[in-house]
Order: structure tokens, then C-alpha cells, then sequence
């Protein structure tokens, strides 16, 4: 057994004894020792073994201490994202107690650290994965969504049971503004294969629970779409899924001005909606202040001259930023 | 019915323009503007989201109820490891960490299946096998023509984080080539690469072995 062994085994003793305030005490000083003599290995195995005990012992405070340290340890390390240092983080994570506070922070640093020292200035998208799974399991759906946005391929269907599940507390006829939570912000990041899919799994979720949706298929040569007669905004959200792939301003329009008497019962879209209209459509919304969107419409709008409104826009074709693969 | 009707005459309408974004795209998330996503602002009449009390309604497998995992690989078949009284919220890295030290191999090298499906590291084993219990069994990919090193019988480890730490002693050699090319492709690494690559990307073995067969037939 190395030394460093013998201090990891040490410790775990005295958490298992019980001596918390010792052995956080100690842990503590014994990395800050390593971390002088710049020996960041020796630290990082110290500190991440010893918070993990310490989690697992339901010492929620002390142990989230000794994990904030360990992220300003990769950071003094600058160690980068990679499956190793992620999964370390990964497994302190789940290891938090539930309803610990500082288990948000250790989140919130965590992914700041991904955006730093990796390759996702938003952030890891499998951290942000695991940490709104985590959220979702603990029904605290905004935090979930704000991670499971930016997450992998999986997300969109933790996401999706979570606002089923949130709309099955609500009135019936509620079901699209608990769809929309997904599909409106996936769009927002230009992640239309998840803004599809939820659409896909709400509604089959829907069709599950209740037969008498008078649902009808609805077919043209190129498109198909369930219609739902009685709920008229799960019809937006279809035919808005299907109108982003055209980029047609005037269809656009259309939809929103067919939809308005309901569209006006949820004002809490229209931000949305507006910055749809100027990343798919090309139409100009007067006070443009959030950069996502102004750099997503860029990405969207600028490799392509056909649309009516992006030439009358006057933007010439720049690179083409479509056809990115996504990250699996 | 206005809104089928609705419904009906959009589609033709928007058959008639060309599609520019595919209902697939994904903006690369490299690209992404360093700060928190958009999200829908709460509605004023939502319910707070209850919190569900019973343990029976999480969606993953998160019970310390104990789970026994064997990992094997179909080129090595006494190369196996089993790892008894194992957690749903064990990650599939540490599993593969387990494997990495039994065998001396680098983590770099290996893949674990379940079910004929590449699992990512990120993953628990509770969200891996949802609601299955018992014994679980993971197929082991070694990559690069990597060789496990230690012939040892099947054994049982007590667990993940203990699995005893194996002399580096090298009994054969993990030989990774890296040749000029041309000799590249003589090499069993290559097409082993290749073969991990593949069932990576296709996400399923059975094909990812036969499309590396045919490519090697097709170069030789």
C-alpha cells in the first residue's frame, strides 16, 4: 500500500467510526499539503475518496466542503474533461444526500469547471445530464429542465416524464404547456431532433393515459401530423416543429396568427416564440438582448440564401453551420 | 373541425417550400454560447411540482439492493469478473475501473456491452438494467488488440472500489501496432480498432462484426 493509501484507508476508518469533524479536519490539511508541494494527483485521490465517505455517511455539509475543494483542486490542477476526472465528479454527485444545499453549488461548479477546461462552453452535456436526471428524480423541474436542455441524446426522455408527470397535477387541458417546457427551449438551442422526440414521447404518453382524444391523422404528400381537436396548442407545437424544417416567414405568420386567440392565453411563450421566429424564420425582433439567440440565429440563418425572409434580410450566405453532428 | 381542416391546408402549404433544416439537425453544442439555457418561465397558474415520497417511483434502479455483475469478454473466455454485492448508483466507469485493474488493461481499451449495446461511462448501473435484479452480465470489448494479462480462474471480488490491484507484470504482450501502412492493415489491432469503432458508432454488435469482416475481406 502506498502512502497515499494508507492516508485514504485512515481516514475511511475514523468516518466509519464515526469522527467526522476529525477526519474532515484532517482531510482537509492533508491535501492542502500535497497541493503546496504541486503533487495534484495525491490530493485529488485524498480529497475525492474522503468526500465520497463522508457523503456516504449522510455528512452532507462536510462532505460537499471537501468536493468544492476538489474542483478548486482540478482547477489549480487544470485538469480537463475526460472520462476519468467526469466520473469522479459523477459519483460525488449521486452520493449527496437528498435536499443537501450544498450539493447545487458542487452542480453549479462542476459544470463551470466542464466550460472552462473543456471543449462545451455551455457546459458538459453528460454532466448536465446526470445533474437534471438527479434534479428530475427529486421533482425539482426547473433546476432539472435548465441542465436537461443542454444534456445528451437521453435527455429529452427524462425530461418528457418529468413534465408528464408535472401536467398529470394540472387541469387536463393543460397538457401542451407542460410539452412546450421541453420542445420550445430545445428549439431554442437548435436541437431539433429533441425537440421532436419529446413532442413524439409526450404524445404517446398522452395517447396511453386517455383513449378519447379524437385524435386524426392528418397526411399531405411530403408531411404527416396527429391532430388533436380539442387540444388546439399540441397542434401548434406539431405544426411549429414541422414549419421550423421550411423556414418559411410567411407560414410562420400563419400559424401564429391562425393560433392566436389560444396562443394570447400563455404569454409566457411569446418571448420564445419571437426568438423562434428570428433563429428559423428570419423575422426581426426589435430589442434583441439574449446572445444565445442572436449567435443561434447566426448558426441557423446564415447558410442559407433561399429563404424569402433571410434575402430580404439582406444576409448574403456565410458558412454553413447545419448538418453538425450531434454529440451522442 | 377547423382544425383539421387547419392542419390539412398547412401541410400542403409547407410541402410546396424546401426543407432546410432536417428534423434530426443539432446544432453542434461546441458552439453553444458559454451561459445557462433558455428555459419557459414558470406559469403563473402551475401546480409546484409534488414531490413523490415512495422510493418506488424513481425511474432508475437507485436501491443498494445487491446486485452481482459478471464481466466477460468472448475472445478470453477465463478472463472473467464477477463482481458481487454491487449498487445500482455504481457507475459504469467504476466497473470498468474493476475490470482495468483485475486484467491490466487500460481503461482507454475496453468497452462494456449490456445487452449487445455499448454502455457510456456516465451511466449508473440502476439506469443500465432499469428494474432487473440478480445477476447482471456485461460483455467485455477489448480494443487495439489489447490482451488481458492475468490467466487467474474467475474469482470473486467483494466489490468495485476494492477489487485488488494486480502486478503490472505483463504476461503477454500488449503489443498496439502502429506500423507504416500498408503493414497497418495485417495487423489484428487494426481491424479490432476498427471493429470497436464500428459497434460504437452503429450502436450494435452483431453488425459492427459483420461490416468489419467485410471490410477486411474487401482489403485483402
Amino acid at each position: 500500500m502506498s502512502k497515499i493509501e494508507k492516508t485514504i484507508a485512515r481516514q475511511q476508518q475514523r468516518i466509519k467510526d464515526g469522527d467526522f469533524y476529525e477526519a474532515h479536519q484532517q482531510l482537509r490539511v492533508i491535501s492542502a499539503r500535497y497541493i503546496k508541494q504541486d503533487n495534484f494527483d495525491a490530493a485529488i485521490d485524498i480529497l475525492s475518496s474522503g468526500a465520497k465517505a463522508l457523503l456516504e455517511a449522510g455528512q452532507g455539509g462536510s462532505g460537499g466542503d471537501l468536493c468544492l475543494l476538489l474542483l478548486d483542486t482540478y482547477g489549480k490542477a487544470e485538469t480537463t474533461p475526460d472520462a476519468q476526472s467526469k466520473a469522479r465528479l459523477l459519483s460525488l454527485v449521486r452520493a449527496f444526500p437528498s435536499g443537501e444545499v450544498t450539493r447545487k453549488r458542487f452542480v453549479n461548479e462542476m459544470i463551470a469547471w466542464s466550460a472552462k477546461h473543456g471543449e462545451f462552453p455551455a457546459g458538459d452535456p453528460e454532466l448536465h445530464h446526470v445533474a437534471g436526471s438527479l434534479y428530475a428524480s427529486e421533482d425539482e423541474p426547473y433546476e432539472a429542465e435548465k441542465h436537461l436542455i443542454l444534456g445528451t441524446q437521453d435527455s429529452p426522455e427524462i425530461l418528457v416524464k418529468l413534465e408528464y408527470d408535472w401536467y398529470l397535477e394540472d387541469d387536463s387541458h393543460t397538457a401542451p404547456l407542460y410539452a412546450a417546457r421541453a420542445i420550445l427551449p430545445y428549439l431554442l438551442t437548435g436541437n431539433l431532433r429533441a425537440a421532436n422526440k419529446s413532442l413524439l414521447l409526450f404524445t404517446s404518453k398522452l395517447g396511453q393515459s386517455s383513449q378519447n382524444l379524437g385524435v386524426q391523422e392528418v397526411s399531405s404528400k411530403l408531411s404527416d401530423l396527429r391532430v388533436y381537436p380539442s387540444i388546439p396548442l399540441l397542434n401548434f407545437l406539431g405544426l411549429l416543429l414541422l414549419a421550423v424544417q421550411r423556414g418559411s416567414a410567411d407560414l410562420y405568420r400563419q400559424l401564429r396568427s391562425h393560433f392566436q386567440v389560444h396562443l394570447k392565453d400563455v404569454p409566457a411563450w411569446n418571448e420564445a416564440l419571437n426568438e423562434i421566429g428570428q433563429m428559423y424564420f428570419g423575422i426581426k425582433v426589435p430589442s434583441q438582448s439574449n446572445p444565445l439567440f442572436d449567435m443561434m440565429g447566426s448558426m441557423l440563418m446564415g447558410g442559407r440564401g433561399g429563404g424569402g425572409a433571410a434575402k430580404k434580410g439582406g444576409k448574403g450566405p456565410g458558412t454553413p453551420a447545419l448538418g453538425a453532428p450531434g454529440v451522442d | 373541425m377547423t382544425e383539421i381542416s387547419f392542419a390539412r391546408s398547412f401541410l400542403s402549404a409547407l410541402d410546396g417550400r424546401p426543407i432546410k433544416v432536417t428534423s434530426d439537425h443539432i446544432s453542434d453544442p461546441r458552439q453553444l454560447p458559454a451561459q445557462v439555457s433558455y428555459t419557459l418561465p414558470k406559469y403563473p397558474h402551475s401546480p409546484p411540482k409534488r414531490k413523490r415520497s415512495d422510493s418506488t417511483s424513481t425511474p432508475t434502479n437507485t436501491s443498494s439492493a445487491s446486485l452481482s455483475v459478471n464481466l466477460s469478454t468472448m475472445k478470453f473466455p477465463t478472463h472473467t469478473l464477477k463482481l458481487d454485492g454491487q449498487s445500482g448508483s455504481t457507475s459504469v466507469f467504476d466497473l470498468k475501473n474493476a475490470y482495468v485493474k483485475r486484467f491490466s488493461v487500460p481503461v482507454d481499451k475496453i468497452k462494456l456491452l449490456y445487452a449487445k449495446k455499448p454502455v457510456a461511462d456516465s451511466k449508473t448501473l440502476g439506469e443500465v438494467i432499469g428494474s432487473a435484479t440478480g445477476d447482471v452480465e456485461f460483455s467485455v470489448m477489448l480494443m487495439g488488440g489489447v490482451v488481458p494479462s492475468d490467466s487467474a480462474p474467475e474469482e470473486n471480488v467483494p466489490a468495485a472500489k476494492e477489487a485488488p490491484v494486480e502486478k503490472q507484470s505483463k504476461k503477454e504482450d500488449k503489443h498496439v501496432s502502429a506500423g507504416p501502412s500498408g503493414k497497418e492493415l495485417e495487423t489484428d489491432a487494426f481491424w479490432e480498432d476498427l471493429k470497436g469503432f464500428l459497434v460504437q458508432r452503429l450502436k450494435d454488435e452483431g453488425e459492427g462484426e459483420r461490416l468489419a469482416k467485410v471490410f477486411r475481406k474487401a482489403a485483402s
